[in-house]
């Protein structure tokens, strides 16, 4: 079932979710505990980001739930650990976040992405999806896998058989979990319309 | 508002999902550690799940990635044990989400763990129709209406969101997209995997 995407009313999808600013505001950063500093820290350091100055937005709103904040940034941690390569990884999370409409994420993971080696012509391929030429066939596999499990909620036979021949039980285990996390994380960010951080692009066509 | 992952119906649904065999196997029973065992009875009772003796197929699979698994149950738990969202909230939520995604095995078991919370028949026909359906109570009918706008939209729009406010603190409304989510997250595992129910029992046409 087609997922149309917000490629053609990027403005807007931005005002929809950036709009009018937070609906949850964000506890200043000289506000935080030293014990939410050192697990947001450990966080960064195992997602290969700096235990930077100031904490993002994003985390600086969640740590007001606790129990949950601690809860998904594990999951995220295991993902991130996880036996999907983070390359791989990258292109469904920009898959993802450009079909779901979501400028955190999606901006995130440009700056996140080229970490990982993934090329600026390559974030701009993403865009267009898996049909786009110039994917190798498993790379295709992965985003069209983001596609499927965006509208139909399931893998097709196709993808899935593409897939495992280069993965193996474990990581196909993981790919629709890893997945549904990142549209977990989208959900959250874009109906909370947590505050893009200043170099963030959001929403842009490369 | 596209239902059940786009199929015309349950019956098709669950033929498309569960019509071919399960794509990976279950771990055999003499090739899982005790540990793995004792940690299926801790979540099992976390869940209100009576025991039965047998370790679930879905359980047994997923236990081909531990850390994972332990993951996503940890975040599963915390919701159904720590999380502020009643758990009848819950469960409404959870089958709605079931039900939009077109998910056999979620929507059975949350059928049965719905009514163990109050849920009854003539409400889970209720979920089926949605949020705009006769009976819902402002919040509920808002609640299940937030289900949708996240599941085709990716977001809460502002008028669900506003009414959910009236009724929810900062946490809950934090934890209800995530709460969809990883329920969403788990409907696209099992769905992909092929999971079956335990013993034949039906799927979408659960009731």
């Amino acid at each position: 079932m087609e997922l149309k995407g917000y490629g053609d009313r990027l403005a807007e999808r931005t005002a929809q979710v950036v709009g009018d600013g937070p609906k949850i505001a964000a506890i200043p950063d000289s506000e935080m505990s030293s014990e939410t500093r050192n697990l947001v820290d450990t966080i960064r350091l195992s997602a290969g980001a700096g235990t930077a100055a100031e904490v993002p937005d994003y985390m600086r709103t969640m740590v007001k739930h606790p129990a949950l904040f601690r809860a998904q940034m594990e999951l995220g941690t295991v993902l991130f650990k996880g036996l999907i390569s983070p390359r791989e990884r990258e292109l469904a999370v920009l898959r993802i976040g450009w079909l779901a409409g979501a400028p955190y994420e999606w901006g995130e993971h440009v700056k996140i992405s080229q970490r990982y080696g993934v090329t600026l012509e390559e974030i701009a391929r993403v865009q267009q999806g898996s049909a786009a030429p110039g994917w190798s066939e498993h790379d295709a596999a992965i985003l069209r896998g983001v596609e499927e499990l965006l509208s139909d909620f399931a893998m097709s036979d196709a993808t899935w058989d593409i897939l495992a021949r280069t993965w193996d039980e474990a990581q196909m285990l993981e790919y629709p979990s890893m997945v549904g996390q990142y549209v977990v994380t989208a959900f959250i960010q874009n109906s909370v319309r947590n505050r893009l951080a200043p170099e963030n692009p959001g929403l842009a066509k490369f | 508002m596209k239902v059940l992952g786009g199929a015309t119906s349950d019956v098709a649904r669950d033929a498309e999902v569960n019509g071919k065999p399960p794509r990976i196997a279950p771990l055999r029973e003499d090739e899982l550690s005790q540990e793995a065992m004792d940690y299926c009875t801790r979540l099992r009772k976390s869940l209100g799940i009576p025991e039965t003796g047998l370790m679930p197929d879905v359980t047994a699979t997923m236990l081909r990635h531990p850390e994972l698994n332990d993951a996503q149950t940890t975040i599963g738990i915390m919701l159904a044990a720590k999380g502020r969202i009643s758990m009848r909230e819950r469960e409404l939520a959870v089958l709605r989400g079931a039900w939009v995604t077109g998910a056999p095995f979620e929507w059975s078991e949350h059928v049965v763990i719905g009514k163990r919370v109050g849920i009854t028949g003539e409400e889970i026909e209720r979920v089926i129709e949605g949020g705009s359906a006769l009976g819902w109570s402002r919040h509920e009918g808002a609640l299940l209406t937030a289900v949708d706008e996240l599941l085709s939209r990716f977001m809460i729009s502002d008028e669900t969101w506003l009414i959910l406010a009236e009724s929810w603190d900062e946490q809950q409304l934090m934890e209800f997209p995530v709460l969809v989510g990883v329920y969403a997250a788990t409907a696209m595992q099992q769905n992909s995997l092929r999971v079956t129910t335990d013993g034949g029992k039906p799927g979408l046409t659960s009731r």
